[in-house]
This record gives structure tokens, sequence and C-alpha cells, in this order.
């Protein structure tokens, strides 16, 4: 066969549209807007090696930190400046605005792992971008207009200007106008703000316990962290794994009687939430032979805290709302999430028993435990989940025994609409009797 | 939630020929894994006694196992304390699951899940997390009834009390839902229209088995060396082998264990089936026996099958006899 020759290898470049309008789709604008804020946490833990997850397995109390993140935001445009340290000129022009890390970083429990944050999130929101930092010796700023940018074949951005100056703390500012019409209308939403706040603080509690500030439109987002409820027969699990670099804090039990909210797994990844609530089998429900979620799940409320220098060993996704199901790491924590919380599930099955009478001691046990915050558990030694039940003993139950028509019990079960053996339903006519009249 | 089905109470634990005989099979195939490098004294034992305590006392006094762990479910605290045989056997009572957080990752052990009832989902369950807490060259045991039959206490109702056909109708359904993802073949009524559903049983067992190690890290797999069923009453499926790597399954097959008589490495399983013999009879056959030794040659009736199965465990083969202490 003759050979083709070609003149040139197989072209592989990368296309400015695929970063642009691509890239983008697979992230929703709150999250573009918490990319901008990791951004800033990255610079905060970078300048000040702010380890929260640390403080958190040590029980211990990380140094005050005096820091705000403050975004604002209109229906033509939306800007987030921190006062987090700022970004060198060298760092500028050699790092940030890479479009994928090639670098490294194992020297921080930091935010930032795949260079792609807060590129994709200003291209999503608008077409006209500036980013300005300054440290306390120098500052720059770098301005893009995209439609511009698109046109030339440069993959670099010129600097506005870069320059030797004094100042007292570092930052950064990012802004974005000539914002996208979908997004314009999202800002103008009035839901869009308190959307914005709530979901802050549930992403960032670490960081806000710590003293970080972060503003949306002036409201002030305060750590939102569900309890978990503990006495000393409720005992809730802590289970900390060292593997390959990365420490894996698991802790399960059930949210207090009180909390009305459907809970699940709270997955972090260096204090940064990538998991809220999770009921799906990203966190084990309905896999591997373990329940699916249901109603009566509804107090299970268990938190998984991932810390690692190395980034890259972590589960994250690049969009930060999810985890990387296959990453080793992950599956090393499923396993035992799955099998540290058997005993959990198995308690809300006997608190929501069909058999009413049956399951008031675990009743008793469960509006008997106080809220507690979770903090206080993770410091601890590894411990597993511990409910003692006190169950009545023998010599405290009569039992009953009668003979009725089996056409009466059929009645019955017709009546109940469901199928109930007979001694079951002797059990539940007296229950229903006493409920009504004796209580 | 599953409970046990207390089947100590219909049965001495002791007194079942199989069972026995399955006992020192195991004793015997372990005993030879020390030509691979296994001690299995310093193996920590983990297992369900019952009052009993049948394999705690065997371990400990023909593989010499010091260190205990028996596991008990039923509400039977003080009979159960009452009975354990030696002071260093540590007894949990409650659900296997409530111990499993507490088997140590860095121990060996010789686990041995020996239910009375069929499989189910929280089997599966307590497989997943056995295996993935057990350390390399931990052995993993687990003997189930091979019949299609759903335990009674996991509905709120009594299943007894259906008819037979809406009860064959549930056990396919909770089936397909419990082993569908582990098993090729479609669950139907006729599937479980069978005595014995053993090679469903198994398929799940060992898919499961594979699932779990597969995703832990150090590249573990499952050398099996256990697969036998016997039948005294219930038909009783064992399914056992050692979590190990690739090496450790090589160091299996160059010391011969894999080809041991009781040792089974696939699908294909072992069953020990021995006859009931009068003491005199069982002194009779052993002072013949030999692989010329016919049913013709006897000076007894026993069918030939029964003959075979007897030269294979007469090693194995209980005596009972009445004492008066």
């Amino acid at each position: 066969m003759d050979q083709i020759e070609y003149p040139q290898p197989a072209k592989a470049h990368p296309s400015k549209a695929f970063f642009i309008d691509m890239l983008t789709k697979d992230i929703g604008l709150s999250d573009c807007v918490l990319d901008l804020v990791d951004n800033s946490i990255h610079s905060l833990i970078t300048k000040t090696n702010l380890d929260v997850s640390e403080h958190l397995l040590a029980g211990t109390k990380a140094k005050k930190i005096n820091a705000l993140i403050d975004i604002a935001f209109t229906p033509s445009k939306v800007s987030v400046q921190d006062d987090c340290g700022g970004i060198s000129i060298d760092d500028a022009a050699e790092q940030i605005f890479l479009l994928g890390k090639p670098v490294e970083d194992r020297a921080h429990t930091g935010l930032g792992v795949f260079g792609v944050g807060m590129k994709r999130a200003f291209f999503k929101i608008g077409r006209q971008i500036s980013i300005a930092s300054h440290t306390i010796d120098e500052e720059w700023k770098i301005d893009i207009n995209v439609d511009d940018w698109e046109k030339i074949d440069e993959w670099n951005f010129p600097f506005t200007y870069a320059r030797k100056k004094k100042s007292g703390t570092g930052g950064t500012l990012v802004g974005v106008s000539k914002l996208y019409p979908t997004v314009s209308e999202h800002f103008a939403s009035k839901t869009f703000k308190k959307i914005l706040v709530e979901k802050i603080s549930r992403v960032y509690p670490l960081f806000l316990k710590a003293g970080l500030k972060i503003k949306v439109n002036d409201d002030d987002a305060t750590a939102d962290i569900p309890e978990l409820a503990e006495s000393k027969d409720l005992r809730t699990v802590r289970q900390l794994i060292k593997k390959d670099g990365v420490d894996i804090l698991i802790m399960a039990g059930l949210s207090p009687a009180g909390d009305r909210k459907p809970r699940g797994w709270y997955v972090f990844c260096n204090g940064r939430l990538v998991l809220d609530a999770d009921k799906t089998d990203r966190t084990a429900w309905g896999t591997d032979s373990y329940p699916a979620f249901h109603a009566k799940y509804n107090h299970f409320l268990g938190y998984v805290y991932f810390r690692s220098k190395d980034v890259r060993k972590l589960p994250w996704k690049t969009t930060k709302d999810g985890v990387d199901q296959e990453s080793p790491i992950y599956q090393a924590a499923l396993a035992e999430m799955r099998l540290l919380t058997r005993p959990v599930l198995s308690f809300l099955n006997d608190l929501y028993s069909d058999v009413k009478e049956q399951s008031e001691p675990e009743h008793a046990l469960f509006r008997g435990a106080m809220p507690i915050d979770p903090q206080k558990i993770a410091s601890r030694n590894n411990t597993v989940f511990e409910a003692k039940v006190r169950k009545e003993s023998d010599d405290d139950l009569v039992s009953i025994q009668y003979k009725r028509p089996k056409k009466k019990i059929k009645k019955i079960i017709e009546v109940l609409g469901k199928y109930m053996s007979a001694s079951r339903i002797g059990e539940h006519t007296f229950d229903w009797f006493y409920d009504r009249n004796c209580k | 939630m599953a409970q046990p089905t207390d089947s100590f109470k219909q049965f001495h634990y002791g007194l079942r020929p199989s069972k026995q005989v399955e006992r020192k099979i195991m004793i015997e195939v372990l005993h030879r894994l020390s030509k691979a490098g296994y001690d299995i004294s310093d193996y920590i034992y983990l297992g369900f006694g019952s009052v009993y305590y049948v394999d705690f006392l065997m371990f400990h006094k023909y593989l010499f196992i010091n260190s205990m762990v028996c596991v008990e479910r039923s509400n039977v605290e003080k009979r159960m304390r009452f009975n354990k045989p030696y002071k260093f056997i540590k007894l949990k009572m409650g659900a296997l699951f409530n111990y499993i957080p507490n088997i140590r990752r860095t121990k060996k052990h010789l686990v041995w899940l020996d239910y009375d009832r069929s499989l189910d989902q929280e089997m599966l369950q307590d497989i997943d997390g056995c295996l993935n807490r057990l350390a390399p060259q931990s052995i993993f045991v687990i003997t189930i009834d091979a019949r299609p039959k759903l335990s009674k206490d996991l509905f709120e109702f009594d299943i007894e009390d259906m008819a037979a056909e809406d009860r064959e109708k549930l056990t396919v359904e909770k089936y397909q839902e419990w082993f569908g993802g582990y098993v090729e073949e479609e669950i139907t009524l006729d599937t479980i229209a069978r005595k014995q559903v053993a090679p469903l049983f198994y398929e799940a067992v060992v898919e499961r088995i594979r699932q779990t190690l597969s995703r832990r890290s150090g590249g573990l797999r499952f050398s099996q060396i256990f697969n036998c069923i016997y039948q005294n009453g219930a038909p009783m499926f064992t399914i056992g082998g050692i979590i190990g790597t690739e090496e450790d399954k090589e160091a299996l097959r160059k010391c011969g264990i894999l080809e041991h008589k009781f040792v089974r490495t696939s699908s294909e399983c072992l069953k020990i089936s021995v006859p009931p013999l009068t003491i005199r009879e069982k002194y009779w056959l052993d002072s013949k026996l030999d692989d010329k030794l016919t049913a013709a040659k006897l000076q007894f009736e026993l069918e030939e099958e029964l003959l075979d199965n007897y030269r294979k465990f007469y090693k194995e083969y209980p005596t009972y006899m009445e004492s008066l202490l």
C-alpha cells in the first residue's frame, strides 16, 4: 500500500470557544460565584497557612482570621473583593491565568486544585472582565474583553498595569460586566441573594467559624452546620483513617429530634463542602446491598472530612459540587461509611418500627438526646455508634391470648388495607384503644 | 431486621455429624496452611459460638488459637456467660454489624460466620463489612442455609401464614432485589422451585466478596479453599478462603494445598454426607477400609454410595456415646 505522507502532525490545539462557551455549561451560576470565593480563600490559605481541618481534628482553635470576602452584584455587574493577601505579579504572570494547573502545590491544604475555577467563572458570567490585585509591595491589573480576546491567536492576557507599590494588606478584586442575559436575570431575582448567602453558609462553615467574613450585597453569611444528637446512652461514631497522605474523618449519628430537615451525608474536602445532605448512591445509599434513603432515615446525619496538602489526592470534581466516586481514597471512605453506619440505620429501623409499643424505649432515648456541635465530636478518640436502649423486661409485660372468628379477622384486614397476622391485629387494636382512651 | 432463628434450641451443635465433619475438615486444611507460612495459632477467631461454643472449643484445642471473640445476637446473655468455656473468649452481645467496626485492621483473623438462616441482604452487608476490615492473609468462612427461604423476621407479618404461591412470589421479588445485582441469570419462580439454591447463593457471595476486595487497595483477592454442602435436616452451604495478594495465592499453589482432597477452589462443591453407623460398624469399617473395599464385602447392609461417603470422611467421622458425668 502507498504510504500517504502528511506534512505536519495532526492538530490538537485547544480552542478558545471551548473555554468560553462549552466548559461553562457544566456549572451553575451560584457555583461559579463560589469558585471565585474558593479563589480568595485559597489565597488566604497560602498566605496564612490556615488549616481549618487540622484544627477540627485536633480540637484546637485556628488563630482568629481577620479577612473579608465581599460579593456585590446588580443586574449589570458582579464583583468579588477580598483582603486575603493578594496575588504577586510573578504568580499572575506565570500561574494564575493558566487554563489548567500544571504546578502541584503540596505545601497547603488549599482549595485550588485544577486551575480552572476562576477562569470558568468569569467566562460564564460575562464578556468584560477585570482582575486587580495588590500585595504588600506591588499591584497589578488585567482587563479582558472577551470579544476581542476570542479573535486573536495568543493565549495570554496583557497587564493593564503592574508596578511596585507599598500597601498595608493585600487583596484582590474580580469584576465582571457585560453580563449574559440569563446571568443578569438571576442577579435581578429577589431570591438569588438569599440562595447565595445560604449556600455560602453551608459550604464554608469551618472558615466562617475561624473568623472569615463573607458578605453578599452587605448580608453576612453565618456558619450553618447541622448538629448531632447525643446523651450518655446515645453516642456518635467517630473514626479517623489515614490513607496515602489523606486524613479521613468520619462522624455519623442522629440529628436532634427537633430538627425537621431530612439530613444525609455532608462531605468536605479541606474544609470546603462538596456534598450537601446527600441521600444518593454517591454516599452509598441503595448500593452494595445497603438500603436506599427513606423517610425513616431523615434523622441520619453523617460527616466526612477529607484533608490533605496534596490536594489532587482528594476526591474533588472540578465543579466542587460532587465527588470523584472512582477515586481510591473515596472508595476507602465509602467502605468505612457503610460499615460504621449500619448500627445507626438499625437504630432508626427500630425507632420507626411498625410495632409502635416496641419502639417506645428507642423514642425515649432519642428524645432525651441533646444537640451537640459536630466540632466537639471531631477531636475525640475513635468510637463506634452506641445506643443503650433500656428495653422493658418481660416482668413488665403481660401476654394476652383470646379467640375471635376468622371472618372478623378477615374483615379487619380489609378495613386496614394491609396484611397483618392475627396476633399483630390483636396488638394493633389494643394500641388503638389505648392511644384514644388512656393516654 | 432479621433475628436469629435460635436453632441451638433445637439441636445440640456438637451432635450434628455433618457439621462435626465440616469442622474437622476445616481444622485439617487450616493445619496444612502452615506449609505456606500461615501460623493460625496467632490468629484471632471471630465466630458465633452459641451456648455450646463447639467451634471455640475445637479451634482452641486443635488450632491452638488463644484469642477469640464470640458474637451473640440472641437475648441469652446469662446463658452465654455461664457456658463460656474459657476466660480468654471475649463475648460481644448484639448483632455482628455492631462488632464489625471494632475489627482491628492490622490483626489477622479467622472468621466463621456460621449462620442458621438463608442468604439475605444483611449477610451481604456483613460480608462487605468484614472483607473491608480484615487484614491480608485473614481467613473468611461463611455458612448459610441453602434453601430458598425468607427469614420470617424480615417482615411485620407472619410469612408462614401466606399461601405457598404468594410466599414464593415474595421470595422471587426479594431475591431479585437482593441478589439481582450479583448474579448473571434472572431469578424466577423456577430458580426457587429447587430444594436448595446453593449455586445462586454461591454466585452472590463470591461476587459480593469480589466487589468489596477489588475496591480495597493492595491488590487483594479471595483465594477460595472451602466450598461444601451438607445435609442433616437443612442443607447447609459453606464457602471460605483467604484474603491475600497474588503472591499469597502463588504461595498456596506452591505448597500444594489447593490440591488437597477437601479443598475446592471453584463453584464445584464438596458434598459432605456421612452414613449413620453404629460404633461397632464404624470400627469394623475402619479396620478393613481401603480403596478396594466394596459394599458386597461388608458383613452388614450399606449402600455403595454411603460406603464411598464414609471412605471419604472416615477420619472426621464423629463417635457419640452417652456418658454419665
